[in-house]
Order: structure tokens, then C-alpha cells, then sequence
């Protein structure tokens, strides 16, 4: 990895190449090549296209829906969030996976923003749950073919840095959780944490 | 306002005493000149003012052509030829780059300030390199006239010290339409600003607090309000209208005319109060400060006519803005059936001729001050009631009026036949004119929302819209929601579920099949809605 880290633990050379990626985007009226080029990878796909698709239980299991349909379903409803991306058509879509993931992420800044500890911590141990058990076994590898195999540089942008985002996310998540378990010992009185 | 012709003292600066600092640190935005001045131009000019100002400040001075003698040069380290390309910054932080052999050099390492600024500018270049009408506090730009010239250096010689200037803005972002998602939308504040202060970092403005001046153009352009005058502030103006209107304004009065101008221009000395009270005197610190929604305030609340006076130094974008603006006003007169002069701008010596009311006007007191008010519903309520209150027998009031090119109301417009629904408007549209139903693809439109951003325009992908600035004159069809288009939604083939417009996926349909990338069955995989899609992913 030849990328420079920034604060907020994105890649500033993934970063820049979406940036002029879009641009390019734009610079067609209504985006039209990364359009044809989505609609091709993400829409109209099937296993003709002798390319992995983007749900996780088809990357892994090689089948639709799988085990991994089942879990992802399982774990947005125990945590009170039920469908969170109908137009996917399968909550172990990439992108309705990734939603998830932002709504836990949304959760945890509420909890700190609010003095709500507790919500914030089980948001991040589901965050690593979700990242472990779903996201990184699959959306970096698969990320780096679909980036290796698109036409598009907007297309190709995306997936560059939603490969890097989830690997970056990994390691963040673990140092945040070692902060957290200091802190959680020195600071935060018992009737505050509800595990 | 004054700024002087373009030079840099503006009255804006107010010095601050020493041993104040601490206490009024927080009361504005604070300049530190040094003392440190640079001088371009040609080198007969450069020479002799460098010569003057030496005497009272540290000068670098740049002929910038001719050619400065060699005795010159030998006494005063301080004289050097150079071609300086650009100058940025302002009172305090100027810096410049110059022509060099290898490119570009920065002129920072030969200021005699440390930190490599320049305190002040003498340009005496011929055009100044500085183009904006307003230029930057410290930055003076006389030109070749001598007595200019004069006046600049006399200036320059006392501006060392600390000066404060006031924040003239408020900036509300939520509420700015100049972009979204990349997509361009309004840049009328960019459009007129004299000094430069305001630029676009992509999705947002910027303005530069060190160069604004507070002529207020872009409050008077902005058309959804999202930079506002912080002192007076819209309210604080609104509420001192109503006051000098009130005393005076009441039924059977048949002429009352309203004097707007600055509290610096001495020139409505012409114009003294008369002892009918038939002329109200309305001062402001910057003629732009007040627009539309005051002036038609003040019609509703008694006034006969409402004068716009511009001070003789005014930056011309905010004269044609002004300008602009009571057209506007004149248009929306015309259309109620009342007379167009009653809105009017004057200049110089300009006399004014009581303009009086065949029937006299009587006092119509406007809620203008209440909470929640904003600029664009004072002004749409009070040529409501205008237009309830005035009209000539036999004219008939049109369903709109059609206005200039700078108008912040209108219609959007709709190609049926090449919109999609693709909602990509809606979705963009700052103001909430433009939105989607939750049942169907159908584009619904408030017209007394939309400012004319173009946002919508320039982000459909079928270039299916087009804008028309008018206004429509019934109220109740202004506020009320219709239909721009709508379409039928197609239905799953596998479960019947409906999940997308028809024009929308036929238009995506022929798209991937002109394009060639996709084989029957892929194309068919389009009109099947997620879950089927997804359902049957292996076994398609």
C-alpha cells in the first residue's frame, strides 16, 4: 500500500482518485458512462456474467440467497433496524451491508454526542461484530476484482475506496475498542455501561 | 457606504486607540498595519512616491517599466526594477509574486515586515493589477493624476496602527442555493460583489470577512436570503420602517413619500424635511441593505412613493442591481394595476416630484415584524395586500406577470416527453419547490418556493427543464402544489410489485441496448424489481 493515511482514516490517494473520477463523471451529461457502467455491474447481472456478484452470500457461498442472507437479516432485526435497503433486493447486497454499517456508525456518534455511553459502545461492538463476522471477509477482495475489471473510473474510484474504507475501518475499530476498555476502567462509574 | 474611489481608507475602519486592544478585541475584524508599503508602477511615478513615503513608512519599491537611474538605485536599496504579476491579501497581509527569470518569484523574502507581508499597496500601475471596483482595505489605486496621487501618499503616511471593521454579514449555508452534489446552482452574490470578498469552493460560497466592505449587493441578489445584513438586521428594519412610516402615514393623507439612503450621503441635503411631513427620511449604512420587501412594506404601511437614492460613489454592479431590483418592483406595480412610479431610483441632484394618490391611501398596517418572518413572505404578503387595496376600474388583474432576468420568483417547467422522473431535481432542490409523492412518479411543484437557483435545471439529465421568471399573482395558486409531471408504474413481472416509473426504465432499457453491453436476458433482468432480481440471481 503505497497510500498516506489521514486522520479520519480514509486514503488520501483513494480519495483524490475519486475526486477526479467524478469529476470525469460529471463532465457527461448525466454521468452516463459510469451510469451504463453501474447498471451493467450491479443491476442487470446474473451468473452468465461469469463474475462474482454483489452479495456477500453469493461471494462466499456461491449461491443467493445463502447462509450469509439469512444471518445479515438476522442480526439488522435483533438490533431493531429491520430492512434498511429494500431496493437492493437482499440485505446481503454491498450496499445495503455498508448502510447498515453507517446506521451503527450513526448510532455510536449519537451516543457520544449525547452522553449516552452506553449506546455508543454497544454500537461500536456491534460495528466490530458486523465488520469481522460480514464486511471484511469479503468487500475488500471483492472491491479490488471489481475495481480490477471496471471500465469506468468513477466505477473504479468507488470501489478502490470502499476496499480501503473497510480495511482502514478494521483497524480503527480495534484501536477505538482498546480506547475505550482504558477508559471504560478508569472513568466510566458501573451504572453507566449497561452490558 | 462610501469607498471613495476605489481607494483603500474606507470609512468602514475605524482605528483603534492604543491600550484598547484587549477590551475590544472581539468586536470585529482587526487589521495591523505595520507600516510597510509597497509601491508599483512605472518608474517616474515609483521613484517619486517612494522619495514621499519613506519619510513615515518602510517602503519596497517596484518600477514595474522605465527605467529608475542608477544613482537612485545605488542610494535607496529600497528601489528595484521588477514586473510584479499579482498582488493578493489586504490591510496588513498583502503579498505579491513577480516576474522572474526561472518563473514566478514569490516578493515576500524582500518585505521589510518579517513575516513577508506588505502592510499597504501604492499601485500606480495603469490598469491597477488589483481589477475588482472595491479594492482591498490598505490597497490604493489613484491612478496617473497627480492630485490622485497626492491624496493617496498624505492617506498612506498616517496608516499604521490597529483598525477594527465590523462583521457586516450573517451567512446562513442551509439556506444557500449556490450549489448541491456538484451540480451548479445560483451565483448571483458571486456575480455582483465589487470587492472580490465573495468566491465558490464547489458546493459553497465563501465569503472573505478581510474584504467584504458591507455594500450589501449580495444580501439585495441573495434570493432565499441566506446572507443577511447583521446590523441593522432585517427585523431591526423592518421594525424602525414601521415606526417612521407610523407616525406620520394615516387615511386622508394624499402624499407621503419615503427617502431611502445612506446615513453618509450628504447630497439629500437637497431634500429637507417639509413641514407637512410629506417626505420621511430612511437612512441606512448601505443603500443595498433594503430591497424589494422593504419598499413594498413601506407602500402597504402608507407611503405614497418610495425613493431610492444611490450615492454618487456607488460600485456599479450595485448600481445595475438596484436598478434591477426596481424594475422588479416596477414590473409587479404595473401587474396590480398601480402606477410603476411608485417605486423609483434617483441620482445626483435629481429633483423628486410628489407623486400623489387620486384617492389617498389609506393606513394599511402589515404584520412585517412578526416572528418567523423572512424577506421573501414579507414581500409576497405585502403586494398581496396592495393588490387587494389598489387597482384601476376596469383593469383586470392577469394570472401572472412575467419579470427581468434577475427575478428570484418563477415557474419550472417540464418536457413531459423526455422527463424521466428521475427525481434527480427534487432531490437537489434547496427550497422544497420541487418534490416527489411517495405513491407514483410524480414531479410536484410549490411556485412560491422556488428562487430560480437553476440547481434543477442544470441537474436533470434530459435537459427537460426550463424556467420562466414571473410571478403569479393569486396567492392561493402560488402556494399551492401542482402537478409538473406523472407517470405510471411498472410492475414486477414476477411478483407484481410495482417499483419503478416507466419512462424511467425504458429510458435505461434503451440506453444499455444501444450501448451494447447487455444480451436479451440481462436487458429483461431490468424490469424485474430487487428482490426478484436478487431471488433469482442463480437460476436466471
Amino acid at each position: 500500500m503505497t497510500c498516506v493515511e489521514n486522520d479520519s482514516g480514509l486514503f488520501r490517494t483513494d480519495v483524490a482518485f475519486l475526486h477526479d473520477a467524478v469529476r470525469e463523471a460529471m463532465a457527461v451529461p448525466g454521468a452516463m458512462a459510469a451510469a451504463v457502467e453501474y447498471t451493467r455491474r450491479f443491476v442487470a447481472t446474473s451468473k452468465d456474467s461469469q463474475e462474482p456478484l454483489p452479495f456477500e452470500s453469493h461471494v462466499r457461498e456461491g449461491c443467493l440467497p445463502g447462509a450469509a442472507t439469512g444471518n445479515v437479516r438476522a442480526l439488522a432485526a435483533e438490533w431493531g433496524y429491520g430492512e434498511v435497503a429494500p431496493e437492493s433486493g437482499s440485505p446481503d447486497h454491498l450496499g445495503a451491508e455498508l448502510r447498515l454499517m453507517a446506521m451503527l456508525c450513526h448510532d455510536e456518534r449519537t451516543g457520544w454526542l449525547t452522553g449516552d455511553y452506553a449506546l455508543a459502545i454497544e454500537s461500536l461492538r456491534r460495528q466490530s461484530r458486523f465488520l469481522d463476522d460480514h464486511l471484511a471477509p469479503w468487500v475488500p477482495d471483492y472491491c479490488a476484482a471489481l475495481a480490477a475489471r471496471a471500465e469506468n473510473s468513477y466505477v473504479q474510484a468507488i470501489a478502490r475506496i470502499t476496499a480501503s474504507t473497510v480495511r482502514a475501518d478494521v483497524a480503527a475499530l480495534d484501536e477505538i475498542s482498546r480506547q475505550v476498555d482504558a477508559m471504560r476502567a478508569e472513568t466510566l462509574t458501573p451504572h453507566v455501561i449497561h452490558q | 457606504m462610501s469607498f471613495h474611489g476605489g481607494t483603500g481608507m474606507s470609512r468602514v475602519l475605524a482605528r483603534v486607540p492604543q491600550g484598547a486592544q484587549a477590551s475590544i478585541a472581539n468586536e470585529g475584524i482587526r487589521f495591523e498595519s505595520r507600516g510597510t508599503v509597497l509601491v508599483i508602477g512605472p518608474a517616474q511615478y515609483v521613484t517619486f512616491a517612494a522619495a514621499r513615503l519613506s519619510t513615515s513608512l518602510r517602503v519596497l519599491a517596484c518600477a514595474t517599466s522605465g527605467e529608475i537611474p542608477q544613482t537612485d538605485l545605488r542610494a535607496n536599496p529600497a528601489l528595484m526594477s521588477c514586473r510584479i504579476a499579482a498582488v493578493t491579501g489586504y490591510l496588513g497581509r498583502f503579498t505579491a509574486t513577480a516576474h522572474g527569470k526561472d518563473g514566478m518569484v514569490e516578493m515576500g523574502p524582500f518585505s521589510p515586515n518579517r513575516d513577508g507581508f506588505f502592510d499597504l499597496v501604492l499601485d500606480l500601475s495603469s490598469p491597477p493589477l488589483l481589477a475588482m471596483a472595491v479594492k482591498p482595505l490598505g490597497y490604493y489605486a489613484p491612478g496617473t493624476d497627480s492630485l490622485a496621487i497626492d491624496a493617496a501618499i498624505a492617506e498612506l503616511a498616517t496608516f499604521t496602527g490597529s483598525f477594527l471593521k465590523p462583521r457586516f454579514y450573517h451567512f446562513n449555508m442551509e439556506l444557500c442555493a449556490h450549489s448541491a452534489q456538484g451540480v451548479a446552482g445560483c451565483t448571483r452574490c458571486l456575480n455582483v460583489c465589487p470587492t472580490g470578498a465573495i468566491s465558490s469552493s464547489g458546493d459553497a460560497i465563501l465569503i472573505d470577512s478581510n474584504l467584504c466592505q458591507g455594500c450589501a449587493t449580495c444580501m439585495l441578489a441573495c434570493p432565499t436570503g441566506a446572507i443577511t445584513y447583521a446590523a441593522p438586521s432585517f427585523s431591526d428594519m423592518h421594525k424602525r420602517l414601521a415606526s417612521s412610516l407610523g407616525d406620520v402615514a394615516g387615511p386622508g393623507r394624499d402624499s407621503l413619500q419615503l427617502l431611502i439612503h445612506e446615513d453618509t450621503d450628504q447630497s439629500v441635503d437637497q431634500y429637507p424635511d417639509s413641514i407637512d411631513k410629506s417626505l420621511v427620511h430612511f437612512t441606512l449604512p448601505a443603500i443595498a441593505a433594503a430591497g424589494l420587501d422593504i419598499w413594498l412594506a413601506a407602500l402597504v404601511q402608507g407611503a405614497t412613493q418610495v425613493i431610492v437614492k444611490l450615492p454618487a460613489d456607488l460600485p456599479e454592479s450595485t448600481r445595475r442591481e438596484l436598478k434591477a431590483q426596481v424594475g422588479v418592483a416596477q414590473a409587479l406595480l404595473e401587474a396590480i394595476g398601480d402606477l410603476a412610479e411608485r417605486i423609483i431610483v434617483i441620482e445626483g441632484t435629481q429633483p423628486i416630484a410628489p407623486v400623489t394618490m387620486r384617492d389617498g391611501i389609506a393606513a394599511l398596517l402589515l404584520p412585517v415584524t412578526s416572528d418567523g418572518a423572512t424577506k421573501r413572505n414579507i414581500l409576497t404578503a405585502a403586494l398581496d395586500r396592495l393588490q387587494a387595496s389598489s387597482g384601476t376600474a376596469g383593469y383586470a388583474i392577469p394570472a401572472s406577470v412575467d419579470l427581468p432576468g434577475n427575478a428570484p420568483f418563477g415557474a419550472v417547467k417540464v418536457n413531459r416527453h423526455s422527463c424521466t422522473l428521475c427525481m434527480a431535481c427534487a432531490y437537489l432542490c434547496p427550497t422544497g419547490a420541487l418534490f416527489s409523492e411517495k405513491i407514483g412518479p410524480r414531479l410536484n411543484f410549490i411556485e412560491s418556493r422556488c428562487v430560480q437557483c437553476r440547481l434543477c435545471e442544470h441537474a436533470c439529465p434530459e435537459r427537460s427543464i426550463t424556467l420562466r421568471q414571473r410571478l403569479l399573482l393569486d396567492a392561493d395558486a402560488r402556494q399551492t402544489a401542482r402537478s409538473l409531471n406523472k407517470d405510471l408504474q411498472h410492475r414486477c413481472p414476477k411478483c407484481s410489485a410495482p417499483f419503478i416509473g416507466r419512462a424511467l426504465l425504458n429510458k435505461s432499457r434503451k440506453i444499455m441496448r444501444e450501448q451494447e453491453l447487455l444480451n436479451d436476458e440481462e436487458l429483461n433482468r431490468l424490469r424485474l424489481c430487487p428482490s426478484c432480481r436478487a431471488q433469482n440471481v442463480s437460476n436466471f
